[in-house]
């Protein structure tokens, strides 16, 4: 027990030491997770006034927390491949659960930022209130956890450094556009809806509006929206246990 | 208790059609300093690779710090730290940071108590001027120092070092000697792999030659030199060799522009006397580590990567 509370709090000092150095040296780092959310909801304020700022800015949060994750991939990848400091970790008592954790959270506090001023601005648009807060922060939890686990688990299989960072955008986008995290789900015609289910951010996007009073639900919603958290949550679980930490 | 800090029996290593390792058999004894003496491409990183726990075997045995390798490789890295032969800072953390960041994911707490750990391992390294100073900014050699203090800084009691005075100046690899013989003292086992053979020589209480693959001697220094059965040599100018007989039994060498014959004393005292009286510039003295290396693993200058 001891020890696992030693060792969560090694991950939040670690995180905080990789994020504030980061931050300190990068400031501007700290701007980059505002730019694709506000550009989308300048444009939609421009033609739409308004009306729709509510749900940009929960699928803004969801963003953010969808980018930390797929960081984890771009992360692990690149200091496998091309910086080699993965080696100085994987050589040592950190576990691979350890790494993968650290670094999603040192990502999280990079976006927190953004998190943080989105979910004012949605809370004041949807006039949600402490149901969506706890949402919000569950909901960044276990999708943070969930992504970074499978994102650090496949970054650990790239072979050539080449494929980072085109591979890393390509997952961010196809998360973030493909599932419905800045529109209603039920706006996409009934054989889609299910297909978007195969991703992992869809479950987490649809509690979230709902959360927000965004989205009527039905029971069947529901329950497939809990159903993709849990199998994914499965899968995450498994990706980190099968992860290539040490090479074949 | 196990007596070792090092056991391989056996032990290969694949890679597709390449064989990397072939049938590797040695150990280390807790304490010692010890090398891995190879030439590019001999296997020298591939067995650091398997040895810390970050690549599998093909086939063999091998424990560290009395663990297996591959069945309790998690007590195995509990015990060890590493340098690797290169790496590179990812974010811009200081070099205080960086470490400290290392020393967390390994397990330990505090963000002060690290950062106490951290600056004085880069004390001991003699980096502390550079503490605070973006790692990125550290030249390589710097770097590379910085990379050594994390192993300092870990309590692991046996390093693995990886060509860790690539990069440096003279002044550095002294000082490196220095903190690697202090790190001996306090009862660290060390194994490193180099080409510099003045450095192994230096350094190391055994050394193990690896020549593509598999271990062709392992001894101290000394030993070494004394088995390559050289006693004395002699250095000769190319343009000069044609003028004197050279006697069978001994070994012929070309370096550079000279031409280096070793042997035993009785012999080439016999060469050196004969260019003497034709007035010819010699250098004579006893062989080194280098002349026993090159015996070993042949004298081919061709370069490799
Ligand atoms: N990941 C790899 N895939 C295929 N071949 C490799 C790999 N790593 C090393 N090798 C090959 O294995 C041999 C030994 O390499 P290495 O252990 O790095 O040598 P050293 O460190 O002694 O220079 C070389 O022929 C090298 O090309
Ligand atoms: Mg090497």
């Amino acid at each position: 027990m001891n020890n696992r509370i030693n060792k969560a709090i090694s991950i939040m000092q670690g995180a905080w030491i990789d994020f504030s150095s980061t931050a300190k040296g990068n400031p501007f780092f700290l701007l980059i997770p505002f730019t694709y959310p506000i550009a989308l909801l300048f444009v939609m304020y421009l033609n739409t006034g308004t009306r729709y700022l509510g749900l940009l800015l929960v699928g803004a949060i969801l963003a953010e927390i969808i980018n930390a994750g797929t960081a984890v991939f771009s992360e692990t990848g690149s200091s496998k491949l091309f910086f080699k400091t993965f080696d100085l970790y994987v050589a040592s008592p950190t576990s691979p659960f350890v790494y993968c954790m650290t670094i999603s959270a040192s990502w999280i506090l990079m976006n927190s930022l953004a998190i943080f001023l989105f979910l004012l601005l949605a809370l004041y648009f949807t006039h949600a209130g402490l149901l969506a807060v706890i949402a919000t922060i569950l909901i960044a939890i276990e999708t943070s956890m969930v992504l970074g686990f499978i994102a650090f688990s496949a970054g650990t299989r790239l072979k050539t450094e080449r494929d980072v960072f085109a591979l890393g955008t390509i997952l961010s986008f196809g998360l973030t556009l493909l599932s419905p995290i800045y529109y209603p789900i039920t706006v996409l015609p009934p054989f889609v809806q299910m297909l978007s289910f195969l991703f992992p951010s869809t479950g987490p996007a649809i509690l979230l509006q709902w959360a927000f009073g965004i989205l009527n639900v039905n029971s069947n919603l529901v329950i497939l929206s809990i159903a993709n958290i849990l199998v994914y949550l499965i899968i995450g679980i498994v990706a980190v246990k099968t992860a290539l930490w040490r090479e074949e | 208790m196990n007596q070792y800090a090092l056991d391989s029996i056996k032990l290969a290593k694949n890679y597709g059609n390449t064989q990397a390792l072939k049938e590797v058999t040695f150990s280390i004894k807790k304490g010692e300093i010890f090398s891995l003496l190879g030439r590019n491409g001999a296997g020298k990183t591939t067995f650091v690779r398997i040895a810390t726990g970050q690549l599998m075997p093909t086939s063999g045995k091998l424990s560290v710090a009395g663990y297996d390798i591959i069945k309790e490789v998690e007590k195995v890295r509990e015990n060890i730290a590493v340098v690797p032969q290169e790496a590179r800072v990812i974010r811009s953390s200081s070099a205080c940071e960086f470490i400290q960041l290392y020393l967390l994911m390994r397990g330990n707490v505090g963000i002060e108590n690290t950062r106490t750990i951290a600056l004085n391992a880069l004390k001991k390294i003699g980096l502390e001027h550079k503490a605070n100073i973006s790692a990125r900014q550290l030249s390589g050699g710097e770097r590379h120092k910085m990379l050594l203090a994390c192993a300092i800084a870990s309590d692991a009691s046996v390093l693995f070092l990886d060509e860790p005075s690539i990069g440096l100046d003279v002044h550095s690899r002294r000082k490196l000697w220095e903190i690697l013989l202090k790190l001996k003292s306090e009862g660290k086992t060390i194994v490193l792999t180099t080409h510099y053979l003045d450095e192994a020589e230096f350094l190391s209480d055994r050394i193990a030659v690896i020549n593509k693959g598999v271990v062709c001697k392992i001894g101290s220094p000394s030993a070494i030199i004394k088995d390559s059965g050289f006693e004395l040599r002699v250095d000769i100018d190319e343009s000069d060799i044609e003028k004197l007989t050279i006697p069978k039994g001994v070994k012929v060498n070309k370096l550079a522009d000279k031409v280096r014959v070793l042997g035993e004393e009785k012999i080439v005292k016999k060469i050196v006397s004969q260019a003497l009286s034709k007035k010819l510039k010699v250098s004579v003295a006893g062989p080194n580590l280098e002349d026993a290396f090159l015996n070993l693993v042949g004298a081919e200058n061709e370069q490799q990567n």
